[in-house]
């Protein structure tokens, strides 16, 4: 449905079809050490992007 | 000695200009015409808008800049093309009205051999009736929009703090619009801030675009591969507004706003309202309004531009049903079809048609969120067409470079809360923008270069790239050395 907070019944809460992050999905997203390899693995991918568009 | 005169000093106007200085000889002119003084980085306006930066921080004079580079910068706004020059002189050349202080309205002829439109787009807050800064809602469009929209924040933030409730509403002002993405990183910075100023537990942040389901931005939404399945954008942004208690609405077109009250309606059914006590709700875009004219004076515009002000270039315009879209349509040179030396860049060129499926409300209005063409593709475009230029000057009969964006990736990264420990952003890598499902029947895109995450990195990217870009902008050292 479209409209989500008018057609859901009352006691259903938005987005509570929705996937949610674990606390340790959560904990992964600011652990530092873990940042610093996603921070060079994006950065690949984002270089190897720019160089196929180039 | 030839003169080349880029309209616009945006990402794909001034990338044109600063590749156009270094590529072309010293002898040979180039003039920026726009009608602002500064260079803005947009992407970052949206921390401007929840007060996180200053307008200071995005912005700078682009005159000094051009000065020292050897680009002559003209503050003014094109307002007239005349390709075919005069009935008694064929040079080619626009007017320009003057938007400098004490010479508003000034007109100047400015002759060209090539010509630039990178214009980028008019804010069209007209469309619907009560949209925008001097209406009913706010916007982050500008540095200026974005500064009133944190300091309404700053407002909104006062009053829960006295107790009471806030209802923050954020999207797409029309069922026309682009740039959703934008605003996906308003509401969740939004809601990030308030989370920081301790005043969450006061706030209900509800979402209305015009996408068909969340995460299409405009571009048919995105396949990623996580965890062993292929899912579609949807997923993963359904469960960001849920992890923030973000409510959502899609697939409405916003009809009207009155002061504290949204009219809108939905693909399925009937005008609703929803009452805010504070709304930021991006404008749809059309073309600026220039006007053409032939040798003899006579109105060529609609030769030149599309009915939305557009300009057309080498794309396929014939309009066909969604099922018959091709990748092919979309444009390689940005060449005028009418006039060999007049290219469009960035915003300014017209799409052959949208990417996502457009839909309508029954009494008609559209929901057909516009293709997105904003940051990397206009850098890159814009640096094509500066590269063929200077290979037609130098004697090419065609253009030698191409940028099509169903053959071009990009890279995005959308904030979703500033901090450099706490923050985080979405990393999105897309290839190609434009679905290609002639090269990848399953999903439009490769999957092996489209993929998504989000994290600290991609804050700390976000900086990084707020600082490069910047400093890429301002031509200091090395600056051709920064990729788009």
């Amino acid at each position: 449905m479209s409209d989500h907070t008018r057609t859901m019944s009352p006691n259903v809460t938005t987005g509570v079809m929705a996937p949610m992050p674990t606390r340790w999905t959560i904990f992964l997203r600011t652990f530092i050490p873990w940042q610093m390899v996603r921070f060079v693995i994006i950065n690949v991918k984002m270089f190897r992007l720019i160089w196929r568009s180039h | 000695m030839s003169r080349v005169v880029v309209l616009g000093a945006g990402i794909a106007g001034h990338t044109a200009a600063a590749f156009l200085r270094k590529w072309l000889e010293r002898g040979d002119e180039v003039i920026v015409v726009s009608p602002k003084p500064t260079y803005n980085w947009i992407p970052s306006n949206i921390w401007v808008g929840v007060g996180v930066m200053s307008p200071a921080d995005v912005v700078f004079p682009l005159a000094p800049v051009y000065e020292r580079h050897g680009i002559e910068f003209k503050q003014a706004r094109a307002v007239e093309l005349h390709p075919e020059g005069r009935a008694d002189d064929p040079a080619p050349y626009l007017v320009a009205e003057s938007t400098r202080a004490g010479h508003e309205g000034e007109r100047e002829d400015i002759r060209y051999d090539f010509l630039i439109n990178a214009t980028g787009p008019k804010l069209n807050f007209a469309a619907t009736p009560g949209l925008g800064p001097d209406g009913h809602s706010l916007s982050v469009c500008t540095e200026t929009h974005a500064a009133a929209a944190a300091q309404a924040l700053g407002v909104s933030v006062e009053r829960m703090r006295r107790g009471e409730r806030q209802r923050f509403l954020v999207g797409t002002g029309h069922g026309g619009c682009t740039c959703e993405g934008a605003a996906f990183e308003y509401i969740v910075n939004l809601e990030f801030e308030l989370r920081a100023r301790g005043v969450r537990d006061k706030a209900d942040i509800q979402w209305i675009s015009n996408e068909y389901e969340l995460g299409d931005f405009g571009m048919g939404g995105m396949h990623l591969k996580r965890g062993g399945y292929v899912t579609p954008s949807k997923i993963f942004m359904e469960s960001l507004f849920a992890e923030r208690n973000i409510q959502w609405i899609t697939r409405a077109h916003v009809r009207q706003l009155d002061a504290g009250l949204a009219h809108y309606e939905t693909i399925e059914g009937p005008e609703r309202e929803i009452a805010f006590d504070f709304a930021m709700l991006l404008p749809p875009f059309t073309g600026v309004g220039l006007k053409a004219f032939d040798r003899l004076g006579e109105d060529i515009t609609a030769k030149l531009f599309r009915p939305n002000g557009f300009m057309n270039v080498d794309a396929e315009y014939a309009p066909r049903p969604f099922e018959e879209w091709r990748a092919a349509d979309w444009p390689r040179t940005y060449q005028s079809p009418a006039y060999r030396n007049l290219f469009a860049a960035g915003i300014a060129f017209a799409p052959p048609h949208a990417i996502s499926r457009p839909y309508q409300t029954p009494s008609g209005a559209p929901v057909a969120p516009a293709p997105p063409r904003t940051g990397m593709p206009s850098a890159m475009i814009g640096k094509a067409v500066a590269r063929s230029v200077v290979d037609m000057l130098g004697g090419s009969a065609t253009p030698t470079h191409t940028a099509s964006m169903a053959t071009m990736g990009a890279a995005c990264v959308a904030s979703a809360g500033a901090n450099p420990f706490r923050g985080t952003a979405a990393s999105l890598t897309v290839y190609p923008i434009v679905p290609d499902f002639e090269r990848y029947p399953a999903y439009g895109r490769d999957l092996d270069q489209t993929s998504g995450e989000i994290g600290l990195a991609g804050h700390w990217i976000k900086i990084l790239l707020h600082h490069a870009f910047l400093y890429k902008a301002q031509l200091k050292p090395g600056w051709s050395l920064i990729p788009e």
